[in-house]
């Protein structure tokens, strides 16, 4: 059998049809309920992924992920609360719509957006992530280096707002996945005495903190805030033919931008909603209805959110550099069951890689059609008091650290880290980049020290070989255009003023 | 934490294995060791020699010590399994770490491969003996690619010592998958491979130009060994099994046995002949005097200077220092007009945090909130806790999730009956999937 037909044959089989359903459902109703985010289950997902092979746990794992990113839009359109956040640019448009009397019309253009977005993605993902895994065989330490810089400079200096606090994220992300044994040169660092952390901090308890527990805690915090929601009863949710009509081109260009930012390694699905919904106000003939209920806004959000799924993992399959926190998790399923992500993944289990591909196409209409389905369901299961959620989380949460390594301390490192979140975001320090530098930090030192060794010291490769100068003349000009940009625009009010 | 319901077994006798055998593979997948591994686990699961699933996990990293290390510290209850060849001796010689095989129950040896030195198939060094002068005459040029303190180490170390002045330029290279990659793409310029890995990567592109065995390998016979090029290296790796130490001697003599009979199906025979690896085997005293030869041949060697690799975590921490310095400068200035990513009408809070849900987010905390939230955390603290010493899994549970909810619904009775109903569900429920599908057990 070649890797395609072994994973035709998985997909199709009862069990891999059954994961993606089970997967994309999971998903959809996670993500529809504000307070539990996808990377939150996909995190607390991985250890029971344990006893599976690894092929029907990518099928579970991607299936959640296509999932979870579209649920949020049931809640965004019905709440005005996105259930993920990357459907907070659907909340503008859906929920003035919703309120407006056309809550049916309004998930019906988010739903259709979504499933366009995933199919669009699906087809660069194909195309992109052998040519690319291709290339990056070429790479060697310092090229992997640069790239790796690339991805860190490029989260820190376009998703957030302040560039300092990002780079501090990412920096606190690295400098946490520095104790236990040094990749570089195999020796025991930064242990504090702790034999535990010999081993290092795991991927997986520091996420479910950072991401469930400190969400947990948030919930928890403003529990009492009630909010009105629409019924949607009696209206039709599958898309008319007009409207896919209507909308085309608008779904294409915005399934484009967030393949590309999706991309990018370190930027979610919500940086690119948000690319795709000003580009598409941009290109409106009606921009003044933008926040006031504009279908234009509505499909750009959601085609672009649900299109970064596929950019994301192109750079996943093809180089094991996450392009999301999702990713990142991803990243460390394909670790636990023994696959080593990189360049090579193609070439020693492709139909692994045709796996993942073709889950993400069928998940895209599973989704479709659960959405359509069931939307009426899945938005009254939101009102599942906190109350009985939010202690099973908390089980959830202390089981899933501890399966992992069966050890109690990866279960106070949880504990931990979900402080740790909780006081980030209290400081306004974003939590992406940090994932982002816990995961690629050690690659970047592994590298760079490899590099170093081979050179015999000297950091001249660095700038010297063309593909790794080329990703340091990209870093360099994405961390300092942004900041003069900033200054100008700072400046000119003031100029104005005086 | 001893008392794992449904599954504690092991001491008391005729049970074991009660529960499915983990074993620790401490290297990548697609390496020698992952795929003997697995060769090893077909033939007892096909000839049904173990009556509990005998399940592989890659702990790869740090030289094969992170899963060694992981072994050392699993629980000597004779579940927890480590396949790990010279490198147990290597890593301790070479400084890496503070123990080596004496910190391990020995149960058995299998298998003997050969050694290969390995160049990319363009490469201008047909032979050994031409390597070697090259290191000789330009010592500390050419690269070769090992895993710092591990036999592909040694092996090179070995080396240097036959062939008087020769200096190679050893590269921390990883695995046999990554190291194959960086040899094709030029980026070392030699490395060592067993032959079982050279033997499924040579088809990527690379050429062995020694075999580091007494005579010439049945499934290379191309390959001229490094004794007739006049190169005094004989190197030979084994596949060693370990339990932690204090595992009891019933478990690894069990052990042994089933390894014994796993080499004798016809599937490991049959792979190990298409690998060209020896069947060998051995047990008891004769693998411990064995052992006792290899420390002593590494000794030989003697402790190797440190890798002279830049101080990284300084300067991640200076650089953290140099952040937090500019975050609290810009959070003085009053902020101007802060240009977002985009579109100002788009300045939601919650862009870049998973926080999500922009219009609550600013509630004052409310003191009974508070109160609540470090009342859960307190629970949760308490709930780890009690596990930790030994309070099961599902006693703990069932009283936390009540505790817990009760303690969010703001006391409401009508809540009780189907918070203890949820917690029933969770308890049994996760106890089941964990232990009984998965492969882990539950404090």
């Amino acid at each position: 059998m070649t890797p395609t037909e072994q994973a035709i044959a998985l997909l199709t089989a009862p069990t891999g049809l059954v994961l993606i359903a089970v997967g994309t459902s999971l998903g959809i109703t996670v993500g529809a309920i504000p307070g539990l985010t996808g990377a939150m289950v996909i995190a607390l997902t991985l250890p029971l992924t344990y006893s599976m092979d690894a092929g029907n746990a990518m099928i579970l794992l991607v299936s959640m992920y296509v999932g979870s990113i579209s649920g949020g839009l049931i809640t965004a359109t019905l709440l005005r609360m996105p259930g993920t956040p990357a459907s907070v640019m659907t909340t503008l448009d859906g929920y003035p719509m919703a309120k407006a009397g056309q809550p049916g019309r309004a998930l019906s253009l988010s739903i259709m957006a979504s499933f366009a977005g995933g199919v669009v993605s699906w087809l660069f993902l194909i195309a992109l992530s052998e040519p690319m895994a291709e290339l990056s065989t070429k790479f060697g330490p310092f090229e992997f280096f640069s790239l790796v810089m690339m991805a860190l400079v490029l989260i820190a200096s376009v998703g957030g707002k302040s560039l300092s606090a990002a780079l501090f994220s990412g920096m606190f992300g690295i400098l946490c996945a520095m104790p236990g044994v040094s990749e570089a040169t195999g020796e025991v660092r930064m242990t504090l005495g702790f034999e535990d952390l010999n081993g290092g901090l795991k991927l997986l308890p520091v996420l479910i903190g950072l991401f469930a527990l400190s969400q947990v805690i948030n919930d928890v915090l403003r529990l009492d805030n009630a909010i009105e929601q629409i019924s949607i009863s009696r209206q039709k949710l599958f898309p008319a033919m007009a409207d896919w009509k209507q909308h085309a081109v608008n779904m294409l260009r915005s399934s484009v931008i967030g393949t590309w930012i999706g991309i990018l390694p370190g930027i979610g699905a919500n940086i690119g909603s948000v690319a795709a919904y000003s580009t598409a106000r941009t290109f409106s003939k009606t921009p003044e209805k933008f926040g006031h209920g504009s279908e234009e806004g509505i499909v750009a959000s959601e085609a672009a959110n649900n299109a970064t799924i596929g950019g994301a993992l192109i750079p996943l399959v093809a180089m094991g550099i996450p392009g999301s926190v999702i990713d990142a998790i991803l990243l460390g399923a394909l670790v636990l069951h023994g696959l080593q992500p990189g360049p090579l993944l193609f070439k020693q289990s492709p139909s692994l890689i045709y796996t993942i591909m073709g889950t993400y196409f069928i998940a895209n209409f599973f989704m479709f059609g659960f959405l359509v389905l069931a939307v009426r369901q899945i938005a009254r299961l939101t009102d599942v008091p906190r109350a009985f959620l939010i202690p099973v989380i908390l089980t959830f949460c202390v089981v899933g650290s501890y399966a992992l390594g069966n050890r109690m301390f990866d279960v106070w490192v949880m504990l931990i880290f979900g402080l740790v979140g909780f006081g980030m975001e209290k400081l306004r320090i974003p939590l992406a980049p940090f994932v982002i530098g816990f995961v690629l930090g050690p690659v970047a030192e592994k590298n760079l020290c490899a590099g170093l060794m081979a050179s015999g010291g000297s950091y001249l490769p660095l700038v010297t070989r063309p593909m790794s100068a080329i990703f340091l003349v990209i870093s360099f000009i994405l961390l300092v255009v942004p900041q003069i940009q900033r200054r100008r625009g700072a400046k000119m009010p003031t100029a104005t003023a005086s | 934490m001893v008392a794992c319901f449904g599954s504690d077994s092991g001491s008391d006798g005729g049970a074991y294995p009660a529960r499915p055998i983990k074993l620790v593979v401490p290297f990548g997948p697609g390496g020698g060791s992952d795929t003997f591994g697995r060769i090893i686990k077909r033939g007892i699961d096909e000839a049904g020699l173990l009556p509990q699933p005998f399940v592989i996990i890659n702990r790869p990293g740090g030289s094969a010590t992170i899963g060694s290390r992981y072994v050392r510290d699993a629980k000597p209850d004779g579940y927890t399994l480590l396949l790990l060849h010279d490198a147990i001796i290597t890593a301790k010689y070479s400084g890496k770490v503070n123990y080596g095989p004496e910190a391990f129950e020995p149960v058995a040896s299998t298998g003997e491969i050969g050694m290969v030195i390995v160049v990319k198939d363009s490469s201008r060094f047909e032979t050994l003996t031409q390597l070697l002068k090259e290191c000789n005459e330009k010592p500390d040029t050419v690269t070769n690619g090992v895993n710092l303190g591990a036999p592909t180490h040694f092996a090179g170390l070995q080396l240097e010592q036959a062939f008087e002045g020769a200096k190679f330029r050893f590269t921390q290279s990883g695995d046999g998958a990554d190291r194959v990659q960086k040899l094709v793409g030029d980026h070392i310029e030699v490395s060592s491979f067993s032959v079982s890995e050279y033997v499924g990567f040579k088809s990527q592109g690379i050429r062995a130009v020694a075999f580091l065995g007494e005579e010439r390998c049945d499934a290379l016979p191309e390959v001229a060994t490094a004794l007739e090029q006049g190169i005094d290296v004989v190197d030979y790796n084994r596949h060693y099994w370990w339990f932690p130490k204090g595992t009891p001697q019933e478990c690894s003599e069990y052990i042994a046995g089933v390894l014994r009979k796993a080499m004798q199906t016809e599937h490991v025979r049959e792979r190990l002949a298409e690998l060209k690896m020896e069947p060998n085997f051995l047990q008891g005293h004769e693998f411990a005097d064995y052992i006792d030869n290899q420390v002593a041949a590494a000794q030989t060697v003697g402790e190797q200077k440190k890798p002279d690799v830049p101080d990284i975590p300084t300067g991640v921490v200076w650089v953290l220092v140099v952040c937090a310095v500019a975050i609290i400068l810009e959070r003085r200035r009053p902020t101007i007009g802060s240009t977002a990513i985009d579109s100002p009408a788009i300045d939601s809070p919650a862009i870049d945090s998973p926080a999500i849900d922009s219009p609550v987010t600013d509630t004052p905390k409310a003191s009974p909130a508070t109160i609540r939230t470090v009342g859960l955390l307190a629970a949760t603290a308490a709930y780890v806790f009690a596990m930790q010493y030994g309070v099961p899994f599902v006693w703990a549970t069932l009283v936390f999730i009540p505790c817990g909810g009760f303690l969010l619904s703001q006391h409401k009775r009508s809540h009780a009956l189907i918070l203890v109903e949820t917690s029933l569900l969770v308890a049994f429920g996760v106890q089941f999937v964990l232990t009984k599908i998965v492969v882990t057990d539950l404090p």
